[in-house]
């Protein structure tokens, strides 16, 4: 159980360089960050899954699978829900351009912003971040079966 | 840094099992396509994807899923996916391709099923 903290200093920051090895290191430093907070594995679960599909967005579209960049992951667990904000130095991608494809039109790929939308209770881009992009995503605790800390 | 991806690949006369064992991610996607699509460019009668021991899978994980299914649909063969684990199950629902998939509980069912020898 965590201590009681003012919710302003529960805040975890992480920078990876753009590169999907690490990819891996995100998805542990949220599972360890939403266990400490105590969120339901269910909450954990689907936040892991979209932090992942905008680092991977990032690398692929803003960086255009350049490794020799960074990604800025700040992470804000409180008693009403996690947020995560991430942000990059690449390309400025204009959420219009990233439109998450029909999903009767079977093909690969294109599904990593439709995963993001429906996994999180918000799913903002911050179109007035410069240079590059800042999106934020956030999930509520589950009333029933999250326990506040 | 190793991978964490670990794949098995068993052939039989009309038939082959990829058994995928770790997580599937953007990184460790390209590994498991590299030694899928080979096999339907040989055209493979029919390929099952073991994901019974799959902890966790990412849209580039389906994306590889569906390129192997399209292909495979282009000369009738047959691809089946077994053991879906409960997360890899919601990220097929999530993305509704659990009813495109012809998805089943194991390679043992298939057999049963007289879906493969």
């Amino acid at each position: 159980m965590p201590e009681k903290t003012d919710e302003k200093y529960r805040n975890v920051s992480l920078r990876i360089p753009s590169n999907a090895r690490y990819l891996k290191i995100v998805r542990s430093v949220l599972e360890a960050v939403g266990r400490m907070f105590d969120f339901q594995e269910h909450t954990i679960q689907a936040v892991l899954l979209a932090t992942n599909e905008a680092c991977a967005n990032i690398i692929n579209h803003a960086y255009k699978d350049e490794p020799n960049h960074f990604i800025y992951l700040d992470i804000y667990p409180s008693s009403e829900r996690i947020q995560i904000e991430l942000r990059d130095n690449g390309i400025k991608v204009a959420p219009e351009k990233i439109k998450p494809r029909e999903l009767g039109d079977v093909r690969p790929g294109g599904l990593g912003i439709h995963l993001m939308r429906s996994l999180m209770d918000e799913v903002i881009f911050d179109q007035n971040y410069k240079p590059g992009n800042k999106l934020i995503l956030i999930k509520k605790r589950s009333e029933k079966n999250d326990k506040h800390s | 840094m190793t991978s964490t991806l670990e794949i098995e690949i068993n052939r039989n006369q009309n038939y082959v099992v990829i058994s995928l064992c770790g997580e599937v991610d953007l990184y460790s996607s390209p590994k498991f396509r590299k030694q899928l699509i080979p096999l339907t460019q040989a055209k493979l009668p029919t390929i099952v994807i073991d994901l019974s021991k799959v902890s966790y899978m990412d849209s580039s994980g389906v994306a590889t899923l569906v390129e192997g299914l399209q292909l495979i649909e282009k000369y009738k063969g047959n691809f089946y996916i077994t053991g879906l684990t409960p997360m890899v199950r919601e990220v097929f629902e999530l993305s509704r391709l659990d009813s495109v998939f012809s998805i089943h509980e194991s390679v043992e069912q298939l057999q049963r099923n007289q879906l493969i020898p």
